[in-house]
């Protein structure tokens, strides 16, 4: 079976409302890539609706949130040999047609390792976002760019493109609740190299959101700084390859 | 026996080690919690016999507690690794054509009363032209 190089990763729990749209956007501006669903343990259609859709749909048995849903997709990018992996919401927050502006930037020829759609790169939109939303993105943003020595506008983000090294490297290791942030200096610590793109993000078309309720953001900004600080702490963050995993990092099925 | 606190210390700390030891008896509780536990009882048994030992006691308790959380951890671990292996496993299965069935269906079936069809050595997947005519 002739299998295109690229594979589109969309994580999706209880999306049945968008998902649809979602997939027909990707598979028509990007026609030449595969559509993997992961269906996160939805009660509602989300499976069925991304089937009928014409993707392909995984499903986990039960609700693992977006860290463990989108490394099942990297499971299934790394054992079928994938080269190249889009992350999309299920949402509709992310355009498809903007696939081709990460995809231009990987595509150009200097080294880079990961593309990361922005909301905050481009000064004459405005993301349409609480104050508080947008404060605490600023925040990660600070933080994090401090950290890797580089401007990170957007480290929330969940609009990516990932090579093959980024790939098997999240395989085996990828943060768990609320992984954006975590992801990319994960990045950084194995020198691998990320670039941000400016790109538009709508408002959520349906569903809800992992993060909404203002205790639940608050348990968010919580959650991620410790694991911020606790990464440094670490003398050596994550495995290398040829170290022997964690549990966390054991290797998919063969 | 407000006025003994050491008794009543005493007297839970026996009960502790009659329900630790009975649990372990029934298999419902694993040897090396069962000897936490029984660490707690003789930490118990000591509290009642030096009342300034409380404290310690409670510093105990509270280590015990995080090593649940730690155990917790690697068990919430293992099972996102098992979620996902089982994920990538029945994806597999569909893509080589035959269709996954889950236990939860088979109950919902099961209830509705039109389960009748079910072959001997049935183990929860079949032939996705099967499944399609359902």
């Amino acid at each position: 079976v002739e299998r295109s190089s690229g594979l589109a990763v969309i994580p999706a729990y209880n999306e049945e409302a968008t998902l649809a749209d979602v997939v027909r956007g990707v598979q028509e501006h990007q026609p030449e890539l595969d559509i993997l669903v992961v269906d996160d343990g939805s009660t509602d259609a989300t499976g069925d609706v991304g089937r009928i859709a014409g993707a392909q749909v995984m499903r986990l048995p039960f609700n693992l949130g977006v860290g463990g849903a989108v490394q099942a997709g990297f499971l299934h990018a790394v054992e079928r040999g994938y080269q190249s992996v889009v992350q999309v919401d299920a949402d509709g927050q992310h355009d498809p047609a903007e696939i081709a502006r990460l995809r231009e930037e990987h595509d150009r020829g200097e080294a880079v390792d990961v593309v990361c759609g922005s909301r905050f790169l481009d000064e004459n939109r405005r993301y349409p976002a609480p104050v508080s939303r947008r404060t605490g993105i600023h925040l990660f943003a600070f933080i994090v760019s401090r950290i890797v020595g580089q401007r990170i506008s957007d480290p929330t983000s969940g609009f990516r493109l990932y090579n093959r090294p980024a790939i098997e490297l999240l395989a085996r290791n990828y943060p768990h609740d609320y992984p954006e942030v975590e992801a990319v200096l994960l990045l950084h610590y194995h020198r691998l190299r990320l670039r941000e793109v400016p790109v538009r993000m709508y408002q959520r078309g349906g569903g809800r959101s992992s993060i909404e309720g203002s205790g639940k953001s608050f348990y968010y900004l919580l959650k991620v700084l410790l694991a911020i600080f606790v990464g440094l702490l670490r003398a050596r963050p994550v495995v290398e390859p040829g170290d022997e995993a964690p549990v966390a990092a054991a290797p998919g099925v063969r | 026996m407000t006025g003994h606190p050491q008794i009543v210390a005493l007297v839970v700390s026996a009960v502790l080690l009659v329900l630790v030891i009975e649990l372990v008896r029934r298999r419902r509780l694993a040897e090396r919690y069962a000897l936490i536990w029984m660490a707690c009882v003789v930490a118990g048994v000591l509290t009642s016999l030096w009342t300034e030992l409380v404290v310690v006691a409670i510093g105990f308790l509270i280590l015990v507690l995080l090593q649940y959380s730690v155990e917790l951890s690697r068990l919430g671990d293992q099972t996102k690794v098992l979620a996902q292996r089982l994920a990538l496993l029945e994806e597999r299965l569909r893509a080589s054509g035959v269709e996954p069935r889950h236990a939860d269906e088979q109950r919902e079936e099961g209830v509705a009363g039109h389960d009748g069809d079910d072959e001997p050595g049935d183990h929860g997947f079949q032939p996705a032209s099967r499944s399609a005519r359902r």
